[in-house]
């Protein structure tokens, strides 16, 4: 499984995702997401070891992100490849990417 | 629709393009060749299906050479591309230090003509996404069901192999109710998705009023001038031949690529030879009475451009329009006209089957009439000449303002590359500066990349040697400073 969700004090969730986040280990990743943070106040999504997102994955951090109150939800350890789609795809402020 | 709605609209299109292009960026080669091949065969798949769409929602052309277009937009196009290398490094060349990186432009507007709509879809879309880059379908607003139909299985296929989302965008969802319809919300919204800061290039085909927009519209584009293709019958060509093959490609789709050819050039001494052959082969020479007739429904006087209701149209719808009679099977309209301009509005381009036909008392005057052809609304394009003389193809080629100088070839498919030809398979044809284009290439995938060149430091040998001080030095000449820089070189 290329993803981890830890629920931590003060209402924290912290997924950790590996590997190549294709459609494929996107579908099984939400699913994983939204039963974690069912109740969180804070998100975080930590890509350390992401090689690559597909679009499923942006949808996936639009709606993580929908869960929690804005500013609440992060994304930390991108790799500059990881960094650079966010970034052309205007959403590093949308998404807090740290 | 306000100015604003469109803008709106135009936003939500980029805003998915530029998510699109940013996983896009992430793609290996062959992961985007996997996304090509899938997309071509979708589209080589749904010829057929395809072709007969278009000509039940243009009203243009035939629905068996609009299958060939579309070979030509999928496979024809696919086996130019398919080896291309458009992702990561291109070259590295350790002697001049240089290294070619490819790197994606980004979202592209494509705008669709009505004349060839499913296959210049296919084949927009396959260029695009071979370079990485997300694609806005733009068709012409008679041409939305079938233009819609193709991007769908287009994007559906790309999907399947895990291409970006929103790598295929189409910018209407059904055919337009003209009975309401208003061309200025169409106006607005072309305008507004042309001029977005977020968009980086637009590829125009269609009429000049379109391609001028896109090149007006602050973002780069690739744009097509309008054709008026002169063919040159040389006294060395193969007449037979020569005519044969012409008939081919005016009668393809009739006549509705823009490289068609328009008018033929022969000198006087094989005249009656090639009229002659055109008669025997299907041609109808129009009296002068009948010319007029024409002229009437092929032209627009007002708009000084062919009129619409003609474009596509078969030698018997012509003439019924025009009120003329003419043979049973006649495969073309051949005008005899005298000049070229605004007073022979047969000289211009019109995209049917209809011929302008001159005569010219030598090869000098022969090229003339075509220079004359060639100025009057179709500089840069393309131009043709049957001959067997390599020296009289040569001058003729240096004497033309045409992108492609088709040589004893149908000019319809042989500008489109491919078929009788290796120059690149395109349905954007560059006309160069003349024809108010930046390139006379056949446009492809490799003009959709930006190419990054990382310049190792090499040295020069002769500045290193070189007392740059002497550049300063006004009383020096410039071949005393030559004569010293050149040195022991």
């Amino acid at each position: 499984m290329a993803i981890k969700c830890t629920k931590q004090e003060g209402g924290k969730v912290v997924c950790t995702f590996s590997g190549l986040m294709d459609t494929t280990q996107c579908l099984e990743a939400e699913k994983e997401v939204m039963n974690a943070s069912e109740g969180a106040e804070k998100i975080v999504f930590d890509l350390n070891g992401v090689q690559y997102i597909a679009s499923s994955f942006l949808r996936l951090c639009g709606k993580a992100s929908h869960k929690v109150n804005t500013g609440n939800f992060s994304i930390i350890n991108a790799t500059q490849a990881v960094k650079n789609v966010f970034t052309i795809s205007g959403l590093v402020e949308r998404l807090n990417l740290i | 629709m306000s100015i604003e709605a469109a803008k709106k609209r135009a936003d939500d299109f980029l805003v998915k393009a530029k998510e699109s292009a940013a996983i896009f960026s992430q793609l290996s080669q062959e992961h985007v060749d996997r996304i090509v091949k899938a997309v071509y065969e979708a589209g080589f798949k749904n010829r057929v299906k395809l072709a007969k769409m278009a000509v039940k929602e243009t009203g243009m052309g035939r629905w068996e050479d609009k299958v060939i277009k579309n070979v030509v937009g999928s496979l024809f196009v696919y086996e130019d591309i398919k080896n291309l290398k458009t992702v990561g490094i291109l070259s590295d060349d350790r002697e001049t230090g240089i290294m070619e990186i490819a790197q994606p432009i980004g979202p592209i507007l494509a705008i669709i003509p009505v004349t060839n709509p499913t296959s210049t879809v296919i084949f927009k879309t396959l260029i695009a996404l071979k370079a990485r880059n997300p694609i806005i379908i733009s068709p012409h607003q008679k041409a939305i069901g079938c233009c819609v139909e193709t991007a769908k299985i287009c994007y559906e296929a790309a999907l399947k192999e895990d291409a970006p989302e929103n790598c295929i965008q189409w910018t209407r969802e059904e055919p337009i109710d003209f009975a309401t319809f208003d061309i200025k919300d169409y106006y607005a919204e072309t305008q507004a998705l042309m001029s977005h800061p977020k968009l980086s290039l637009i590829i125009a085909t269609g009429g000049g009023g379109v391609v001028k927009a896109a090149y007006t519209s602050g973002t780069p584009a690739y744009g097509v001038g309008s054709g008026n293709v002169p063919i040159l019958i040389d006294k060395s060509a193969d007449i037979s031949f020569a005519v044969k093959n012409i008939l081919i490609s005016k009668t393809f789709d009739n006549g509705t690529i823009c490289a068609s050819e328009q008018s033929i050039v022969v000198e006087q001494s094989i005249a009656d030879a090639v009229i002659k052959e055109f008669k025997a082969q299907g041609g109808y020479f129009l009296s002068e009475e009948e010319i007029k007739k024409v002229e009437k429904v092929a032209f627009d006087r007002e708009r000084e451009i062919m009129s619409a209701g003609v474009v596509g149209q078969s030698v018997e719808k012509i003439a019924q329009l025009a009120g003329i009679n003419v043979p049973a099977g006649t495969s073309v309209l051949l005008a005899p006209l005298k000049g070229v301009g605004d007073d022979y509005p047969l000289s211009s381009e019109i995209l049917c089957p209809i011929l302008a036909f001159y005569v010219a008392r030598d090869f000098n005057y022969a090229v003339k009439t075509c220079i004359d052809l060639n100025f009057h609304g179709g500089m840069g394009h393309s131009a043709g000449i049957y001959a067997n003389d390599d020296g009289v193809i040569k001058e003729f080629s240096t004497e033309m303002s045409a992108g492609r100088i088709l040589v004893n070839t149908p000019s319809s498919q042989g500008a489109i590359g491919g078929i009788f030809n290796k120059i690149h398979t395109s349905l954007t044809l560059g006309c160069g500066t003349a024809g108010k284009n930046i390139t006379t290439d056949n446009i492809t995938a490799k003009h959709l990349i930006n190419i990054q060149r990382v310049a190792r430091r090499r040295g020069n040998e002769r500045f290193s040697n070189f007392d740059a001080n002497l550049f300063y030095d006004e009383s020096l000449s410039t071949d005393e400073i030559l004569r010293k820089f050149n040195l022991n070189y």
